[in-house]
């Protein structure tokens, strides 16, 4: 499947990976043979079943795995050589749903993203403490920054772990499922800051979601993953569509126009088509 | 609160130091026989009393010194336990040291094994041995798993500490009645000194592991937000884990061979601070560390004054000389633990 041409002049890729290959020792193969680009201002959306890979994908690319196969480069420099901190500056990866250490404020969760900085000194300096600033200003969490993360709502602590992420000022920031456990309005808010931070500060963001019809609409690049291959990567309009999608997840879609936006409803295969390939 | 930086954590250490300064310098003043802390004092300069001065500074002092020493560490390594394995209710003695120690004790006293070697006890060198053997076993078990976690490890640990108290049973069954005696008094912990030489012996193998664990708050800062996050910050996990666990347990288990399993302060002292300090390990942890030594010191006191109270109260002479330590930190951790929980912030 060839991806789409983007509208506008790609810019280079910060993050690239090419013939990536990752199994444990004895054991299947979770990915064989992944490409994977993310470029500066783009919103990259991984989807695929449960055990496709993406979680995988999503560690190998942050550098918290190492492929057994395959390079990844991170703005030019091989992964596998950087320094874990110096990797740290340029990638900030939110897992799914991090520890909340119960006395922890907003803030100090929020100032540990300055780690990667510190280098030999136990604390944040001023100018630390002045990006930590602008990263809770971004994701509105500045109004309770004095409270403790698990006083908040489940949208509220997402934000929280996103700034701290920011706090990082990474150049790619890469999200698994960031808005599983949040409700419609917290999900939309979180996508938009999103989409926003690539618009803005040209950020490279990567999200593996299990929402196909909010990838259609946030993301730039939709890729999909089965088996631990990419089966199709490019505009979400082009990929995320019931032919690609139907034989991935084995279920039958309808695409439903609504409000001039096309909306992916799931629905079982019928049972006569059940051992259909 | 404010950002932390070195004049914060100076200024909220500050109040600790001192307290841990004061009950140190009382400690002269209190024990068992008529002296108080006036003749302690004085007894050091001119030509002060040497009865009184052997008394204040040769027994007093080393015991105090012995509960700092007790206290900064097990205070140390609950704190990191708590956070490496995640879970509240970890305690230095989690990992299985205690009971591995406590074995080595009890095997010392069938067999015994007692007597000296350069001014250290052999009870408490196999009670070391023991403690050791521990945890090289469990880092075995679970360097062998799949992946070494601290859950592995937590698991690895429980487990071999079960075994070992299974196996003191067993001994126990062959034991007579004062080697049990003696065993039970032991696992009761006890902060007396015989002569200098257990503290020079103790401050080797603790002051660099306290350096080590002190050196590990930014890391368990990141860990404690989850290690994935950790490891993408560009903190080395196995690494810092490996080192929490190791050496805690080395430092824990040089306390607990001297000293015996003294519970309680590894436990309910890193909550405690929590609560005044927050969760930042960079202040939490000395923080820790000071409160530690001053309650296992106040503790001390406590077992010395607490039978006279006592007798005060029922209106006769009570001969007891002194309540053994680990009665006392339970007598005092429990309640105030409990109060902790019951009224805990929500």
């Amino acid at each position: 499947m060839q991806a789409a041409p983007p509208v506008t002049s790609a810019p280079p890729p910060i993050l690239q990976a090419t013939a990536l290959r990752f199994g444990y020792p004895h054991a299947r193969v979770l990915l064989d043979g992944v490409d994977f680009t993310a470029r500066a201002g783009e919103l990259v959306a991984i989807v695929g079943p449960n055990g496709a890979g993406k979680s995988t994908l999503l560690r190998l690319l942050a550098g918290l795995l190492s492929p057994t196969a395959g390079t990844i480069t991170l703005a030019g420099r091989k992964l596998r050589r950087m320094r874990a901190t110096t990797r740290a500056r340029q990638l900030a990866l939110l897992p799914q749903n991090p520890p909340t250490p119960a006395d922890i404020t907003v803030a100090e969760v929020v100032r540990l993203g300055r780690y990667p900085y510190l280098g030999m000194h136990v604390f944040e300096s001023p100018d630390d403490l002045a990006v930590v600033d602008n990263a809770m200003k971004a994701t509105g969490v500045d109004v309770f920054a004095t409270r403790r993360v698990t006083t908040l709502s489940g949208g509220e602590a997402q934000r929280v772990h996103l700034a701290a992420c920011l706090a990082q000022q990474p150049r790619v920031l890469m999200l698994d499922e960031p808005t599983s456990d949040l409700d419609l309005a917290h999900q939309l808010r979180i996508f938009r800051l999103l989409r926003e931070l690539t618009r803005r500060d040209q950020l490279a963001v990567v999200v593996v979601t299990h929402d196909l019809n909010l990838a259609t609409r946030f993301a730039d690049v939709a890729c999909v993953l089965h088996h631990g291959n990419v089966v199709a990567s490019g505009a979400p309009r082009d990929v995320l569509r019931e032919a690609i999608l139907g034989p991935v997840y084995g279920v039958r879609f309808a695409e439903v126009v609504a409000s001039g936006e096309t909306v992916l409803v799931a629905h079982e295969r019928d049972a006569s088509e059940g051992g259909q390939p | 609160m404010k950002p932390l930086d070195q004049q914060q954590l100076v200024k909220r250490l500050l109040p600790w130091a001192i307290l841990l300064i004061v009950v140190i310098a009382i400690s002269p003043g209190i024990g068992t026989s008529d002296i108080g802390l006036v003749d302690a004092w004085r007894s050091l300069f001119g030509d002060g009393d040497r009865g009184v001065r052997a008394i204040a500074w040769d027994l007093r002092f080393p015991r105090t010194l012995k509960a700092v020493v007790a206290g900064i560490t097990l205070a140390l390594a609950g704190g990191i336990f708590q956070t490496l394995f995640r879970n509240p209710l970890a305690t230095p003695y989690t990992m299985g040291i205690a009971s591995g120690a406590s074995l080595g004790a009890l095997i010392a006293f069938k067999v015994h094994w007692v007597t000296a070697y350069w001014g250290i006890s052999s009870v408490s060198l196999s009670a070391f041995i023991g403690a050791l053997a521990v945890l090289l076993l469990v880092l075995l078990l679970a360097r062998s798993a799949a992946r070494v976690t601290g859950q592995t490890l937590l698991l690895a640990g429980v487990t071999i500490g079960f075994f070992c108290s299974g196996m003191m049973m067993f001994v126990t069954s062959l034991a007579d009645v004062s080697e049990t005696y003696r065993t039970v008094r032991w696992m009761m912990g006890s902060l007396d000194t015989f002569g200098g030489v257990e503290l020079t012996a103790l401050l080797p193998i603790v002051v660099p592991a306290w350096v080590v664990m002190l050196l590990l708050a930014r890391g368990l800062n990141q860990f404690a937000v989850g290690a994935d996050i950790a490891a993408s910050r560009g903190v080395h996990v196995v690494r810092l884990e490996f080192l929490g666990i190791v050496v805690s347990s080395l430092a824990v288990s040089a306390v607990v061979s001297l000293c015996g399993p003294i519970g309680f302060v590894g436990l309910i002292i890193p909550h405690l601070t929590k609560l005044v300090t927050g969760s930042d390990h960079r202040v939490l942890l000395p923080a820790s560390a000071l409160l530690g030594a001053v309650f296992l010191v106040v503790c001390d006191f406590l077992t010395t004054l607490a039978p006279g109270w006592y007798g005060a109260i029922v209106g006769q002479e009570v001969t007891t000389a002194r309540l053994p330590i680990g009665v006392m930190t339970a007598l005092i951790g429990t309640p105030v633990f409990l109060i902790m929980l019951c009224t805990r912030r929500r």
